[in-house]
């Protein structure tokens, strides 16, 4: 709060003047009075002292010669003297000689006789009683008596003093009113910054110094402590706005960790639900094998049953793995020339089985002419049978299922639809967010992980492309379009992957598979048998040191977590080996990470694949040896 | 000196009060001692009022003397007042002197008219010299004594004072029944 100046320093400064102006002035006026009122009574006295003095002397023949008439005479020349009002003349015997009054009808009483010598002051009259000497002898005393106006000359001097001091003072206040503003102006104009500082609060305003007195000093200290003050203010409010943004994000990084919490619960509820569900099938299914006995029909659908169930849990395994790469950043594409139209097909043959057994019609529309991507087959098939699985499961039996494909300039446009339940039009963003799913009951009738979208739109993003989900509403159906990049020319187009088993078998090779896991291991070498590949198994890491030196693989497929001499070693050990050292080693791991990739790679290996292995992936390896 | 002077100043306070109060007696009984006396004291107040050429004194303090032609009492009366009397610091001698005598070295000279036969033989005699004349009863002198409406006053002859190189001071005019510039007889 300013509070308003109640005395401003220019009135204090005139009053200052127009203060010392009037004592001096009153102090110099009575002085003077005092000096002047001495002085006039002084020369009063000496006035008629000379004059009794001449009047004596001019008397004193009349005196000593007995000559009233002359004496009288004498006196009579007081006329010219009015101040003079009565006078006499005494012989030495102090009789009454002679006498005058100016005014004879006056109350002026003379007195008997003389009194001592001198002068009397007594209210407004002065008496003078002189002796008269004549050849050094008294002849007599004159006396006289005059009015002493000191109270007239006093009033005309205060008359005087009033009217000169009154001049003086309105003088002094000009000059004074003239001057203060040399002195008043530069404090006037810091206070006045000084109060807008206080009112609006702004330390950027600075005074203006126009004086290099103490006043200058006082302005450039001001304005330094204003500036100092502003930078504080302006530290202060960065401070503040710093701490502002950092409380706000903590604030977002806090919801957003609250979110995904409650996201991986959910998850975890739903994983555990749908992991659990073809427990149930597979266990039937077993029963049923086993009272099936001779009754193939009945062990056939059984088989049936457990295949249905164990593909379903392979692949919610799969999404899961593919999640984790996701939320590690790892998730990566391996691209190479491939056709859209294999690729389509590759995913209708694995989203098949869903689409029929729900009973729904399908309608397939590609180009006739092959289009070429840059794209990882797999990765692409897994995307479109990620879509026409979510159709299908989200459309109830008996519904319509698109999928269709188009050139349009460079892009390629997938579009898989279908008339099933559609997704709210506020779900249609979140869709793509992790673990999002539209029904969040956990007795909800569509199985999955909702991780299926997410994990589609970021593979068609490593792909160059986009994913867009629309809908008309709940019950409208969805459509989802993916655009794709092409392939900027057909001519170096170079094979896929093609179907593996029924591909052309390549070049026969030697293969060591060592794994402890038996079936997995055991399984593998069939099929890669059934290639013309020549394969030694074996499950532990010594066994597996051992084979090789006898049996010099061109391809030893390693499990890392090998008994008896871990993976890393057992690499260490045949890159040492004469018989090995130009084998390809190929590690098998269950862990992806990029640290096991390095530890992988410094023990030798030249490979590294992540389980579940895939027989395809071996192909793979197998015939980029080849070529 | 200041003593002296105290004394001269007591006694003519005293001879004036005798002389006025005889003046005032006179007035009724007509008194000539008391005239006499009043006379007497003038004599002594003109010397103050009259200057003298420089010649007329021997030394700077020479005494006045006064010259007396007339009566016994006129003498006595002005002998009377010589012993206790100074003018201008300087004393007062008194003498008889008679018509025919020197009058070297007198400066007032006195001549009672009536009661000496050779008055004017002796102002004759002393109208040659600086000596200041006063008569009574006569008109003689430069000062001549009257008597008016009873009271003693002098008349002035300005005439003869300028012949006889005196130099009589205004003030003494300015008391004077009558100031002429008679010149002698």
């Amino acid at each position: 709060m300013i509070r308003p100046v109640s005395q401003s320093i220019s009135r204090k400064l005139v009053r200052v003047v127009m203060i010392t102006t009037f004592m001096a002035l009153l102090v110099s006026g009575v002085a003077m009075l005092l000096y002047d009122v001495h002085a006039s009574r002084q020369s009063s006295i000496d006035d008629l002292t000379t004059q009794a003095d001449l009047l004596g002397r001019s008397s004193a023949p009349a005196l000593q010669f007995n000559d009233p008439a002359t004496a009288r005479g004498n006196l009579a020349l007081l006329r010219v003297r009015p101040s003079v009002v009565a006078a006499a003349l005494y012989t030495t015997d102090g009789r009454l000689f002679a006498r005058y009054l100016s005014d004879p009808s006056g109350t002026v009483v003379l007195p008997k006789t003389p009194g001592p010598p001198g002068y009397r002051v007594s209210g407004n009259r002065i008496t003078v009683t002189h002796p008269i000497f004549e050849a050094g002898e008294p002849v007599g005393t004159i006396y006289l008596q005059a009015r002493y106006e000191w109270r007239d000359r006093l009033e005309n001097y205060l008359i005087i003093m009033a009217v000169v001091m009154a001049a003086s003072l309105a003088v002094a206040a000009i000059i004074a009113v003239r001057l203060q503003a040399s002195v008043s102006r530069p404090i006037l104009e810091v206070s006045g910054v000084a109060r807008e500082v206080m009112r609006r609060r702004d330390y950027s305003l600075r005074a203006h110094k126009s004086t290099e007195d103490e006043v200058g000093v006082l302005v450039d200290a001001f304005n330094d402590m204003l500036g100092e003050v502003e930078r504080r203010a302006a530290a202060r409010e960065s401070a503040n706005r710093e701490l502002q943004r950092e409380m706000k994000e903590r604030r977002d990084a806090e919801q957003a960790l609250r979110l995904a919490d409650r996201r991986k619960d959910e998850f975890l509820a739903t994983l555990a639900h749908e992991l659990r569900n073809p427990l149930a099938p597979l266990s039937n299914g077993l029963t049923l094998l086993r009272l099936a006995g001779d009754n193939p029909a009945m062990a056939q659908n059984a088989r049936d049953i457990m295949e249905r169930q164990l593909a379903q849990m392979v692949r919610l395994v799969d999404d899961l793995l593919d999640v984790s790469r996701i939320s590690s950043g790892k998730l990566a594409v391996k691209k190479a020339r491939v056709e859209l139209q294999t690729v389509m097909r590759n995913a209708l043959e694995t989203a098949g089985p869903m689409i029929e057994s729900r009973g729904h019609r399908r309608h397939v529309a590609m180009p006739e002419l092959p289009i070429a991507l840059d794209a990882d087959a797999t990765r692409l098939a897994q995307v479109f049978s990620n879509l026409l699985n979510n159709a299908a499961k989200y459309t109830e039996p008996g519904g319509r299922i698109g999928f269709t494909a188009e050139s349009a300039g460079n892009e390629v446009v997938v579009t898989v639809t279908d008339n099933g339940i559609g997704i709210p039009a506020e779900m249609l963003e979140r869709v793509f967010e992790m673990f999002a799913q539209v029904d969040q009951s956990l007795e909800r009738s569509h199985a999955g992980l909702g991780v299926g979208l997410t994990l589609a739109r970021r593979l068609v993003e490593l792909h160059g492309g986009t994913l867009e989900v629309h809908s008309e509403g709940a019950g409208c159906g969805c459509r989802c379009v993916v655009r794709l990049p092409r392939a900027r020319d057909l001519e170096r187009r170079e094979d896929g992957i093609a179907p593996l088993l029924a591909a052309q078998p390549g070049l026969p090779h030697r293969i060591l598979l060592a794994d402890d896991n038996v079936d997995f291991a055991t399984t593998l070498a069939a099929l890669l048998r059934r290639l013309g590949h020549e394969v030694m198994v074996t499950h532990d890491g010594e066994e597996a040191l051992r084979e090789a030196v006898r049996f010099r693989p061109d391809f030893a497929f390693l499990d890392i977590g090998l008994p008896g001499r871990n993976g890393y070693d057992l690499a260490r050990a045949l890159r040492l080996l004469p018989a090995t050292s130009g084998s390809t080693l190929v590690a098998v791991t269950g862990w992806g990470q990029e640290k096991d990739r390095r530890l992988a790679a410094e023990a030798g290996f030249d490979l590294h694949l992540v389980k579940p292995v895939r027989l395809a992936q071996i192909v793979e390896v197998l015939e980029q040896a080849d070529s | 000196m200041k003593i002296r002077l105290l004394i001269s100043a007591w006694c003519i306070a005293c001879c004036a009060l005798l002389v006025v109060a005889r003046q005032t007696l006179a007035a009724d009984t007509g008194s000539s001692a008391i005239e006499q006396a009043v006379k007497a004291a003038y004599l002594y107040k003109f010397l103050g009022y009259v200057q003298w050429p420089p010649g007329a004194f021997v030394k700077p303090d020479a005494p006045f003397v006064i010259g007396v032609a007339g009566s016994d009492e006129m003498l006595a009366a002005i002998s009377d007042l010589a012993g206790h009397h100074q003018v201008r610091g300087r004393p007062i001698t008194v003498r008889r002197v008679a018509a025919g005598s020197a009058l070297d070295g007198v400066h007032l000279l006195y001549v009672d008219e009536q009661g000496y036969a050779q008055a004017d033989q002796l102002l004759k005699q002393a109208g040659r010299k600086p000596i200041l004349t006063v008569t009574d009863g006569g008109d003689g002198g430069i000062i001549r004594f009257v008597l008016d409406d009873g009271r003693v006053r002098f008349s002035i002859a300005l005439g003869l004072a300028r012949r006889q190189s005196l130099v009589l001071s205004s003030r003494l005019l300015s008391v004077a029944a009558s100031v002429d510039e008679g010149a002698a007889k």
